[in-house]
């Protein structure tokens, strides 16, 4: 892919047309500057933004976030939109960690009230909550417990006594999907992720102490109960093994599915079937599940992150109250305008977030770097299937994160930036570091520039928690 | 040949080459447990843990060989040093890995993928195959 094949129509928006290559049912289109664009054709995320736009049923446009960046299949920070009866559904398209996801959690106090207990709450969190790989969750389930959390996602939390009843009002989908059937999740998947809930993983999944360093949208913040100075929580985490599993299990029925329906593969990852189809229909019920799992995931983590708050400061300071949980790898059935019509579709999002009109956005950055709080904005609607940017996005490899960040020096960075880390493993610590990705204030800047959704508030992290 | 790690925005991709399909496959095995970082606990032993698997083709049955053995890590806590094949071929294996236990992972391997996967003959002879893993 070369700057020539893309034409510019705004300062933020870039347009591969349709003709411009072979196989491209519709065109695909680039929020980003036009620096972004240099960045990202060093990757081969276009091609592969080109291939989904080949896909059959899709409609409208293929579009790539400012924090896109090449993924397998399908790039990573992507939007997909395919007909519900004409077109397919592909778990390449969502993603391996099935609801990989971001939820804020908010506190009653403000940074100055408990500044000295910062370091103190950081290894509450890391003692309470397990993170890194090995580590299993406080729940061991049975079959029986297992499908009531995939059926139920959030719900079942409530009913467990590990959530709040108001939980489920402030999640996407309430954090769950009524059309998830455990039947459809093989017993591989329910055995990696049968010990698993509750735990945060590893890679770029964390737990951040946060503060809220600036408001930009003072009503829209008080709404959502923010105030400046306001130490808030954010958890990142996903499906984990039982989602990355089921993504596993599909990519390789789809692959036949390709072939039995004629679907044509450029790479096997686009894997895919009709949506229709006896293998669409498994494969949707079985990430409904996955994405249920996660809910209930992000639930018991955030159950842990309570406890460990009042272990450390007791009943006097309040508890933490969710303020809102978006997924970010999922496939929704939504109905949007298409061409002045409105039609059902199967809304890919890998990488990408849900931003209805008014719908908060949460979009965090690399650990040192801001995290932001959007909310959806109606250009949305019209400009991405209601979608937005779900993070900085990586700039460097992991192996050259490892070569060029010294452990050392990354560690002294943050405390001088008064940021406490409790990391199970350096290496991990050090591909994550925020050299690594992208400047998430110019990632921001493209989304509210576009008028997809506008900032609320930006938090800094003040204790990070990795595996 | 050992394996080579390559640069990728966000997983890790691995190039394995050997003279032949077995030398790939434990290429790739080794390649793919350094990725993974095992720690192991003190005084541990070695197991065997036996497997079978088929595919539609040499590509699948490597990319689903790795899934197995992604599996038995997360799922039994171990990692593997070495595998033994009883039966190789482009569609089938069964085989028996040398299993080790692992106190933890420095790396969360998410999923082996297909996404590149293609193994292929050389002028020299010799078969090779990149294989992304999602972290």
């Amino acid at each position: 892919m070369e700057k020539s094949d893309l034409r510019k129509i705004k300062d933020w928006l870039w347009e591969i047309p349709r003709e411009s290559k072979p196989d491209m049912k519709v065109p695909a289109r680039v929020f980003a500057t036009e620096k972004m664009i240099e960045e990202i054709l060093e990757d081969r995320s276009l091609d592969q933004l080109v291939n989904v736009a080949g896909l059959p049923g899709i409609v409208g446009h293929a579009v790539a976030m400012p924090d896109i960046h090449e993924g397998y299949g399908f790039p990573v920070g992507g939007v997909a939109a395919f007909d519900a009866e004409n077109g397919i559904i592909s778990p390449g398209g969502i993603g391996y960690d099935i609801n990989c996801g971001v939820r804020l959690l908010c506190s009653e106090v403000g940074l100055p009230e408990i500044r000295s207990r910062v370091p103190e709450l950081g290894k509450a969190f890391y003692q309470e909550i397990p993170s890194g790989v090995g580590r299993a969750g406080r729940l061991k389930l049975s079959d029986k417990e297992l499908d009531q959390i995939l059926l139920k996602g959030v719900k079942r939390m409530v009913e467990l006594g590990y959530a709040d009843p108001e939980d489920s009002l402030n999640a996407e989908e309430s954090g769950y999907l009524s059309t998830a059937d455990p039947k459809m999740v093989s017993v591989r998947a329910k055995d990696r992720g049968r010990d698993q809930l509750g735990t945060i993983g590893a890679g770029n999944h964390f737990v951040e102490l946060e503060e809220i360093e600036e408001i930009f949208d003072k009503e829209k913040a008080e709404k959502l109960g923010l105030f400046l100075n306001q130490v808030v929580v954010l958890i990142h985490t996903g499906s984990r093994g039982l989602g990355h599993q089921v993504a596993t299990d599909y990519i390789k029925i789809m692959m036949a599915a390709a072939a039995k329906y004629d679907i044509v593969l450029k790479d096997r990852e686009l894997a895919s079937a009709p949506f229709g189809s006896e293998e669409g229909q498994a494969y949707f019920r079985a990430m409904s599940a996955a994405a249920n799992f996660a809910w209930a995931n992000r639930e018991l983590v955030s159950w842990e992150a309570r406890r460990a708050w009042k272990s450390v400061l007791g009943e006097k300071t309040g508890g933490l109250r969710l303020v809102y949980d978006v997924a970010h790898n999922i496939a929704k059935i939504e109905e949007h305008l298409v061409d002045g019509k409105k039609r059902k579709l199967v809304v890919h999002r890998k990488g990408a977030t849900r931003a209805f009109p008014d719908q908060p956005v949460l979009v965090p950055g690399s650990m040192g770097t801001r995290s932001y709080l959007l909310s959806g904005e109606e250009a949305a609607m019209t400009e991405s299937f209601g979608s937005s940017c779900h993070g900085a996005g990586r700039r460097m490899s992991r192996t050259e994160a490892r070569k060029t960040i010294v452990a050392g020096e990354l560690k002294q960075d943050l405390a001088a930036k008064d940021v406490v880390v409790f990391a199970g493993s350096i290496a991990g610590l050090v591909e994550e570091a925020p050299e690594a990705y992208k400047d998430v204030d110019e990632v921001i800047d493209v989304i509210q520039n576009a008028g997809i959704a506008s900032k609320v508030a930006k938090m800094r992290p003040v204790a990070v928690i990795k595996g | 040949m050992p394996y080579k790690i390559l640069g990728h925005t966000a997983d890790i991709r691995l190039s394995v080459e050997g003279k032949d399909l077995e030398e790939v496959f434990k290429d790739a095995l080794k390649g793919m447990v350094f990725i993974a970082g095992p720690r192991e606990p003190e005084d541990s032993k070695e197991t065997a843990r036996k497997i079978k698997i088929s595919a539609g083709d040499r590509t699948g049955l490597l990319v689903d060989f790795l899934n197995e053995v992604l599996f038995g890590m997360e799922k039994n806590y171990e990692f593997y040093t070495d595998v033994d094949f009883k039966e190789l071929s482009s569609t089938k294996l069964v085989a028996s890995l040398k299993a080790r236990p692992a106190i933890r992972f420095e790396r969360n391997i998410k999923a082996v993928t297909y996404h590149e996967a293609e193994i292929r003959e050389k002028e020299n002879g010799f078969l090779s195959t990149t294989i992304v893993f999602d972290i």
